[in-house]
Parts: C-alpha cells; sequence; structure tokens
C-alpha cells in the first residue's frame, strides 16, 4: 500500500503548509480525486467522497446475507472490510470498512451503548508513542480530526471497549488494512449507518483471521 | 430432456463454486443470482430514481423513538428530514406512516403509544412539506417486531416508525372511505 501512504503522507504535509514542495503538491492531487467539495453537517463540514474514484464493491449495497443474526445486527467482517446491517428476509446492507493494519484486535459481541456527533479525537496512547508528533486532542469539527462526523462505541456489560465505528479523512483507505485500531467509513456512510442504529444495537465483530498488513 | 438437464447441471455447478465461497458470484454473467452471503438482491442493482430501493438505501424508512416517549428527537428528525426532501420530489408515492412499540404496559397501552409516535412523525413531514393528503397513519402496537427478544437489543429496534411507500390508500386510509 506504498501509494496509499504516499497520499496520506502528501496531505498531511500540505495540511502542515509544506504545499511548496511539487512532489507533495502532486500526491496532494492524486488526494484531492476523491474527494468531491464539501458537505454541510450539523454546523460543521465533511469532504464529499468522490464515489466515481472508488471501487464499487465498497459503495453502500444490499446484498444476500445468510446468517442467524436478528434483523437490526451489525456485523463486521474485518477480513473481508465490509460492514453489514443486517435487514430483512435474509438480506444485509453491506458496506465497506477500513481495518488497522495490525488487524481488529477483538473479536465477539458488543454493543452500541454510545453515539457522537462529530466527537472530539483523543489518540491513545499506543498511537502516541508510534507517532509522538501527533496532536494530543482534535477538537469536534475540525478538519484534521479522523474520527469525522460521526462515531458509534462499542460496550460490552457497560464497559467501553476502546473500539469504534467511525468515519476516515483517507477514503482511499476503504477497503485495506491501514488505520491503527477502529473501523472506519466514508462519512456518507457512517453518517447513514447511525441513523439505523439506535442505542443498544447488537454489534457482533468476526474474527480477524490474518492481517495483511500494508 | 437433454437442455433441461444441461441447465440444471449448470445451476449446480455455480452453486458449488459459489457454495465454496470463491469470489466473482456476484456477477455470474447471464444466471440467476445465487442464493448465498454477497449475491445481489433483485431489485437492488441496478436502482433507478424515485424507486422504492433508492429511498431504502440512500433514505432509510425507520425512526427510533426513546423507551415509553413518542417524543421526534433530534436525531430522528435528522431522518424524517431527510424522507420529506425525498418524498417532495416523487410526489407519485403515497406514504403509510407505520408505528410501532415494544415498551412497558399493556398491549392496548402500546398500541396508543405506537399510534402516537405514528402521529408525531406524520406532523413533522407535513411540518416539512409534505402533502397530508397523501399520507396516513397506523399503530401496530406490539405486531410486527423487527426481532423479538426481552433485551433492549432487540426492543430499541422496535420502537419505531416506519415510513412505508404506497401506490395505493388501504382500509386503513381514511382517504380510501371518501
Amino acid at each position: 500500500m506504498e501509494l496509499n501512504r504516499r497520499i496520506f503522507l502528501g496531505a498531511a504535509a500540505a495540511a502542515a503548509g509544506t504545499l511548496a514542495m511539487p512532489h507533495v503538491a502532486r500526491a496532494n492531487a492524486a488526494a484531492d480525486a476523491y474527494f468531491n467539495g464539501y458537505h454541510p453537517d450539523s454546523g460543521f463540514e465533511y469532504r464529499r467522497t468522490n464515489f466515481k474514484r472508488i471501487d464499487p464493491v465498497w459503495h453502500r449495497q444490499m446484498v444476500k446475507y445468510l446468517s442467524d443474526e436478528p434483523p437490526g445486527t451489525v456485523v463486521v467482517d474485518t477480513n473481508n472490510h465490509f460492514l453489514y446491517w443486517v435487514w430483512e428476509n435474509n438480506t444485509a446492507l453491506r458496506y465497506g470498512v477500513g481495518v488497522g493494519r495490525e488487524g481488529f484486535q477483538w473479536f465477539g459481541r458488543a454493543r452500541i451503548d454510545r453515539k457522537a456527533l462529530w466527537p472530539r479525537w483523543v489518540p491513545p496512547p499506543e498511537m502516541l508513542q508510534r507517532q509522538p508528533d501527533l496532536p494530543r486532542k482534535v477538537d469536534g469539527g475540525a478538519a484534521n480530526n479522523p474520527l469525522g462526523p460521526r462515531a458509534l462505541y462499542l460496550y460490552r456489560d457497560g464497559r467501553d471497549l476502546g473500539y469504534r465505528l467511525h468515519s476516515t479523512l483517507e477514503p482511499w483507505s476503504i477497503g485495506h488494512d491501514v488505520s491503527s485500531g477502529c473501523i472506519r467509513m466514508f462519512p456518507e456512510d457512517v453518517i447513514d449507518l447511525y441513523q439505523r442504529c439506535p442505542k443498544g444495537t447488537g454489534v457482533l465483530v468476526l474474527e480477524h483471521l490474518g492481517a495483511n498488513a500494508g | 430432456m437433454k437442455n433441461r438437464f444441461g441447465r440444471l447441471g449448470r445451476s449446480a455447478l455455480v452453486a458449488l463454486i459459489c457454495g465454496i465461497g470463491a469470489a466473482g458470484c456476484n456477477s455470474a454473467g447471464g444466471l440467476s443470482s445465487p442464493n448465498v452471503t454477497n449475491a445481489p438482491v433483485a431489485g437492488f442493482e441496478n436502482i433507478s430514481p424515485g424507486s422504492e430501493e433508492e429511498f431504502i438505501i440512500n433514505v432509510g424508512r425507520r425512526i427510533y423513538f426513546e423507551q415509553g416517549s413518542a417524543v421526534v428527537t433530534d436525531e430522528a428528525r435528522v431522518t424524517i428530514e431527510n424522507q420529506a426532501r425525498w418524498l417532495k420530489s416523487n410526489k407519485k408515492w403515497l406514504v403509510k406512516v407505520q408505528g410501532h412499540a415494544d415498551d412497558q404496559g399493556s398491549e392496548a397501552a402500546q398500541k396508543t403509544l405506537s399510534t402516537r409516535r405514528a402521529d408525531a412523525v406524520m406532523a413533522e413531514l407535513a411540518k416539512l412539506g409534505v402533502g397530508k393528503n397523501r399520507m396516513w397513519v397506523k399503530g401496530y402496537g406490539v405486531e410486527r417486531p423487527v426481532t423479538d427478544c426481552a433485551e433492549v437489543t432487540c426492543k430499541s429496534q422496535n420502537r419505531r416508525v416506519v415510513v412505508n411507500l404506497r401506490e395505493e390508500f388501504d382500509e386503513s386510509a381514511p382517504q380510501a372511505k371518501r
């Protein structure tokens, strides 16, 4: 995933105000192709995804889904980078997701006990250890907040598992193992899922059988 | 006879390949879609603007409520606004607003609650410009749950209103009796 990494670094450098470097400008243009303007949302705005640039397999779509999970359940298949919202008659709404580079470390049953609009981001200590230059916190709504417009928090027995379903600033990362930890979605998709999942929604995270790190 | 067996053999082969979990079953050219996870769903493959399928995928039919409440939350209003926008640009559809409950109290009380939920959603849609003459409500009480169990995972799904697109008024619509 060297290309993705370059794009990411380019976007990060551009954000840091180093646009003068021509290779950065090129990488930034490559990243820009993934976006299509801005969309206002609850007092802030997110970069709209250019879905023409995204492989149709990662688009939100209705598919057959054969399982014993009851309708209304969210099933996360980190291995195949799909998230299913189980609908009726053996069907599900399927979304493409991005997954942690080292694999999703947790699997099993959880519940969405908390939901947030434009949440503040505080990088966990392990991430700060790997990337000491990260800010200590990023306000909700800020252009560099990686959680984006929505987050759904996974709990078990009343305890925050530390795992979230949230948005991404890097639409090219959907379908790949690139982020650390959480499940990332297109902003349009996490907003859609947020509306479909009331607090109390059951979540099943399937075991990540083998991480294909970038 | 030979042809029939030939076709049977072909579909059995597809079922076998798809059963193993091979990729590409979604696009088995010319063959009917196999009944396996990730296969396309009839009607949802090429979604046309203004269709019920578009409403289901891009807008969503369900609006959720807090336990025992028929108050439209800020979160619920987001869905209702999306629905109103879509309904105003797709005027051919009639709208049956169906209320449901999985709350405390008698079945009669829950039927009343489900009707109040449907009334609340219809009032919001009307406020946003959807014509009242296109809409009607029905409270189903505890009938037709999304899923049935004693846990909040089920109950939260059932405390809802479903905005259902219809081509004709049914017997629960006052418009049908005029």
